[in-house]
């Protein structure tokens, strides 16, 4: 290639036919990849999985028939309820827990706040929208990144280990566990949709990061005992649980894998979990469109 | 005929109640225009309306001959803005932050991140491209702003306050940029300054604002020169002194010009002609070496424009 001496020149070339949103959400992708704690998160997540099927890995090697010994000590532990001890959707609901509360909740706050506080210290919105890109494609760009994000540490290691799963297992066990690849999808694509918009609507309230993770750290912390005092104070009415996300993650998550009915009276309906993930998905969209309206500031 | 590089028409921008811009209408056709006025005067109002950063309340803005709420996105491909306060990607090194901004402009990922190269190397960071903007200095973050302005290759180019906090050795350098954009490249300028040298030296025509209202459209050349029809005289040394004695007699405000042996002779209420002045100088017995309309300071005219609204 010959040498060719930088200097501003006149453009000629081609335009690109990408959607606008498209180099917000790459570049979204890749700063948010700068964040050493982010890599960290996300390999912490890669790991774990890995971790568990190595073990399952482990168990084969040790003990073949670990599955039905599983069974066999769930029946004598629990009885009468010795489908507990079976890995069925159950198993990944379980699961769920393992890596939405290390590793989903402290990603989306670090992102959120490499994200937004940094854009925010910036003044980076002036930058985008003096150019060809509408706040709402920017918007989309970005929540699409983070939505990729929390569905990498969240959705993919759980899919790692259920594939494994399903090789390693007899054949009668794809149907216990057929409906978590789906489900699943659809309820982490559905929790992370909301997080990602929540921390940007709260943020276009805030206008702050640190402030931002402050509302969001209060609302997964105190949302869960307000709802287990009131669940009290109301003669046991476990609707008052839906007032936790975390909570209507689980209970939802539940919904989309086909194992809410397994659900006893210490769950919210989860008609009424659903609801309120859709509602805040609602919610921040409204904040966010207000706030693009305006365009002074979209979080 | 082309259209308007770019058109204002009842353009009013509104702040809750506070009225930023009061139903401005101008137009205009290219090469380099100046927006002064004092602070608070609607200027940045006025870029950031016609860039999309601020909604209008009333009023249409033409950019290249389409309307920008109707093609806005699309019209901006053809815009630069050099923003007064300091913006940048964060997270991401200078090359790759600017490449990140020519993608949204439209530009190739490969195209994007060659052009990055390039302009940055034509402000003078090269050598600091792979740095992140956060650790730059003043001066280069200004030069960042000129290089995320110009990256995607912008027909008009917009700067607010582009000398600001520059020393005199930056400030030199950052106009003899533009200057080489505008005239090698062929861009139109739209610049809001306080620094009416930089003006002076950059621009061709100005709009002044005061409160949110459009006081003056004009050239530079017309609003400096003998707009109140003033003539600068150069005579004999030894009878300078006489002269001006005798312009005084005549009705006439004589003021020191440049050198000991020159006058701006002026008139407050017509312009001076020519031929009062050789009679002037016949009558004293001397003869007039040179003539020209005395020119006003850009400073004198702008104050004149705010000021004359005022009485």
């Amino acid at each position: 290639m010959a040498f060719r001496a930088a200097e501003y020149e006149a453009f000629e070339g081609e335009r690109s036919r990408m959607p606008v949103w498209w180099p917000v959400l790459t570049s979204t992708l890749r700063r948010g990849w700068g964040s050493k704690w982010v890599r960290r998160i996300t390999f912490l997540s890669m790991a774990s999985a890995l971790g568990i099927t190595v073990m399952i890995y482990f168990l084969y090697q040790v003990v073949p028939n670990w599955r039905e010994m599983l069974v066999e000590m769930g029946n004598m532990v629990l009885p009468e309820n010795q489908e507990d001890a079976r890995i069925d959707a159950h198993t990944y609901l379980g699961l769920l827990r393992f890596f939405v509360f290390p590793i989903l909740l402290p990603l989306s706050l670090v992102f959120g706040y490499d994200l937004i506080s940094a854009d925010l210290r910036a003044n980076a919105f002036e930058s985008y929208f003096s150019r060809s890109i509408t706040p709402a494609a920017y918007i989309l760009g970005r929540t699409l990144a983070y939505v990729g994000f929390m569905l990498l540490v969240t959705l993919m290691p759980m899919l790692w280990i259920w594939a494994y799963d399903v090789l390693t297992g007899p054949d009668e066990h794809f149907a216990e566990v057929a409906s978590v690849p789906l489900g699943m999808t659809a309820a982490m694509f559905i929790t992370s949709l909301a997080l990602a918009l929540m921390i940007q609507a709260v943020t276009a309230i805030t206008k702050s990061g640190i402030w931002t993770n402050l509302t969001f750290v209060a609302i997964f912390i105190f949302t869960a005992p307000v709802g287990g005092i009131l669940f009290e104070l109301s003669g046991e009415n476990a609707n008052f649980f839906a007032l936790s996300i975390l909570h209507c993650i689980h209970v939802f998550t539940a919904t989309c894998l086909g194992v809410s009915d397994d659900l006893d009276d210490q769950y919210a309906d989860p008609n009424l979990t659903a609801g309120v993930l859709f509602l805040i998905i609602f919610l921040s969209l409204l904040v966010l469109l207000q706030r693009l309206r305006k365009r002074s500031l979209v979080g | 005929m082309p259209p308007p590089v770019l058109e204002l028409a009842e353009l009013t921008v509104r702040y809750g109640r506070f009225t930023a811009l009061d139903r401005v209408s101008a137009s205009f056709d290219g090469g380099a225009l100046a927006l002064l006025g004092p602070n608070g005067a609607g200027k940045s109002s006025m870029l950031r309306s016609i860039l999309g950063l601020v909604r209008p309340a009333s009023g249409v803005v033409r950019l290249f001959g389409e309307d920008t709420e109707k093609k806005g996105a699309l019209m901006r491909r053809r815009v630069g803005y050099m923003p007064e306060r300091d913006s940048w990607v964060p997270g991401v090194s200078a090359v790759r932050g600017l490449a990140h901004l020519a993608e949204i402009c439209g530009l190739l990922p490969s195209d994007a991140m060659l052009r990055a190269h390039d302009t940055l190397h034509f402000v003078g960071l090269g050598e600091e491209r792979y740095r992140e903007v956060s650790s730059f200095s003043t001066g280069m973050r200004q030069r960042y702003k000129l290089a995320a302005a110009l990256v995607h290759d912008p027909d008009l180019l917009f700067l607010d306050e582009p000398t600001n906090g520059l020393d005199p050795r930056g400030r030199v350098r950052m106009l003899g940029l533009i200057d080489r954009v505008r005239k090698e490249h062929g861009k139109h300028l739209i610049i809001a300054s306080h620094l009416l040298p930089d003006v002076e030296m950059l621009c061709d025509s100005v709009w002044v604002l005061d409160e949110g209202v459009m006081k003056k459209s004009e050239t530079i050349a017309n609003l400096t020169a003998a707009a109140r029809g003033g003539q600068r005289v150069r005579l004999p040394r030894d009878d300078s002194a006489r002269f001006a004695e005798a312009a005084r007699a005549d009705g006439l405000e004589a003021l020191p010009g440049e050198g000991a042996d020159e006058w701006v002779l002026i008139d407050e209420s017509a312009a001076i002609p020519p031929d009062r002045v050789f009679r002037l100088a016949r009558a004293c017995g001397t003869r007039v070496l040179g003539l020209k309309a005395a020119a006003r300071s850009l400073e004198d005219a702008f104050l004149e424009a705010l000021e004359g609204d005022a009485d």
